[in-house]
């Protein structure tokens, strides 16, 4: 496909590459799409600053297969890490963990995103692959990820203001490759439907003593799991514990702009 | 054997015939008709985060992660050791399961007690004339539930987890504790038993959650019927009792709401109930 080389073999993916409906395939290095500096419209600000944009975040969602490579040069295959993941012994959802206690790759699913990965080896991911390509990565904060589905305009869901259940969310019992669904403006693919994803912001209640940090982080959306339209919307934000390793919470990481982007 | 036994008892109801529905409430309960229903037992209260627990530590493998709902507000996550129930939640009633769920803790209990299923999960039947636990039929719990307010008169405001529940009530919420990661000030469940006994020795009948009963959801039909148990076919289920987010004056013993039965949510839990 075509699209920028990163330092470090990553790929940039400018949104009109898009056009020729190509799909990017899973790879060891994510591929990541630019998110230009725009303005907010006034429908879609709330309390958010009314510019947003001007960093890169991958088109897909991690997936099992690029999560392996990190395993594996981790060194992490057979050293149980329940603060990073935990992987069902079950076959399907492309990593799983041998009676053994060692992680296994099935290779027929490597393409699926990665899931059963808690927030912290969400966290721990991005910033090995920011160490791999030279650059400072790390999860979208809520806001981030809600721009970067929306775009300016502040589309409900990723791809405009219908519900399209047969694209977003069709009846599942686990996750489905990366990269099915139609890019959007930006050329991101996946963001509503499938697995939720782990944003930075953590669950936070205020008490006498100010902020009070309750233990769950920001997940966007929706996933194969959940059936309301509104809760995919690209405004809705439900949270999660940030030990959980489920299923179907995965995770899609950003990077800084190393671009000067015309705003 | 369990190692604990479930927090809920089990309170018989003799056979009856009753009127099951109301003509003063929405088209869901009309027409009134009459219904004759045999013996039966229903659990107090409503199973806990703790009971359920014992079931996800005991059989893991009965229910797959698109039954239950580990995300927030929950009383049960999902770690790299497997479900874990979170600190001081274990009185709560359990939410976010689906009905099937529900009827594979039902089914799970059965086989701990030495009793025959009623569920099968796999071709989504049941068979009512097992002796095993399952879910009220909604006959049996508008019964019971007649009985826990003889005179008509509903719960008062601190006696019931409804939208208008009193301040004391509200103390008992989930949010008050951070239990779940539920929010202070937000509606909540209140714990299983938390609140007064109605007249027949149940807790939280009217309010706290819906509780998912047996029957397929649809109309009711003309004519006396024995022991009915919903509709022949479709995917939604009655729930029964009203929550922590419904008005109290739609609660009450003959008001009935549908849930389609692969929903989990805060809102839904479930009481176990078998013949006697």
């Amino acid at each position: 496909m075509r699209g920028l080389r990163l330092p470090g073999g990553a790929s940039l993916l400018r949104a009109d590459d898009t056009a020729d409906g190509s799909t990017p395939m899973a790879d060891d290095n994510p591929v990541f799409a630019e998110i230009p500096l725009g303005p907010l419209s006034a429908a879609s600000r709330g309390e958010e600053p009314a510019r947003a944009g001007g960093y890169l975040l991958a088109v897909v969602p991690t997936t099992a297969g690029q999560y392996w490579h990190y395993l594996v040069d981790q060194g992490l295959r057979r050293v149980p890490a329940p603060r990073l993941h935990g992987f069902l012994a079950a076959a399907g959802t492309g990593l799983r963990t041998t009676p053994e206690g060692v992680i296994v790759l099935d290779e027929q699913w490597a393409a699926l995103p990665v899931t059963c990965v808690t927030w912290y080896g969400a966290v721990a991911y991005s910033e090995w692959l920011g160490s791999r390509i030279g650059m400072t990565c790390r999860l979208p904060s809520a806001a981030e990820w809600q721009y970067a589905a929306a775009g300016a305009a502040g589309l409900r869901w990723a791809l405009g203001d219908d519900f399209d259940r047969k694209t977003y969310a069709p009846t599942a019992t686990g996750p489905r490759p990366v990269g099915g669904t139609p890019a959007n403006a930006f050329g991101l693919r996946d963001m509503t439907g499938n697995v939720f994803e782990w944003c930075a912001d953590p669950l936070v209640t205020d008490d006498a003593s100010g902020h009070v940090a309750l233990g769950s982080r920001v997940i966007k959306g929706g996933a194969y799991t959940v059936r309301n339209p509104e809760s995919f919307e690209n405004a809705t934000a439900f949270t999660a514990d940030e030990l959980s390793t489920v299923p179907y919470i995965g995770f899609r990481v950003l990077c800084p702009s190393p671009i000067q982007v015309p705003s | 054997m369990l190692a604990e036994q479930p927090a809920f008892s089990m309170t018989e109801f003799r056979g009856r015939r009753l009127t099951v529905g109301s003509a003063n409430l929405t088209t869901r309960e009309q027409p009134p008709h009459e219904v004759e229903i045999d013996s039966f037992c229903l659990a107090d209260r409503c199973v806990s985060a703790a009971d359920f627990h014992a079931f996800l530590r005991d059989a893991p493998g009965d229910l797959d992660h698109t039954m239950i709902d580990c995300i927030d507000p929950c009383f049960i996550v999902h770690r790299a050791g497997g479900f874990q129930l979170r600190r001081g939640c274990g009185q709560y009633p359990m939410i976010q399961i689906s009905f099937w769920a529900a009827a594979a803790y039902c089914n799970w209990l059965s086989r701990v007690e030495g009793l025959r299923p009623v569920y099968d999960l796999g071709s989504r039947c049941a068979d009512l004339d097992a002796d095993g636990n399952r879910l009220p039929t909604e006959a049996e719990w508008e019964a019971a539930c007649h009985e826990g307010y003889p005179d008509g008169a509903g719960p008062g405001p601190d006696s019931c987890n409804s939208a208008d529940a009193g301040p004391t009530c509200r103390k008992l919420r989930a949010g008050e504790t951070l239990s779940g990661n539920f929010l202070p000030g937000h509606p909540a469940p209140v714990p299983a038993a938390g609140l007064p006994a109605d007249a027949a020795g149940l807790y939280e009948m009217l309010g706290n959650l819906r509780e998912w009963c047996h029957d397929r959801f649809g109309p009711y039909g003309p004519g006396t019927r024995r022991n009915p148990s919903g509709a022949p076919r479709g995917t939604f289920r009655v729930v029964r009792g009203g929550s922590f987010i419904d008005p109290v004056d739609i609660l009450g013993p003959a008001s009935r709401m549908a849930a389609y039965e692969d929903t989990k949510c805060e809102v839904y839990g479930f009481r176990v109930a078998r013949l006697c």
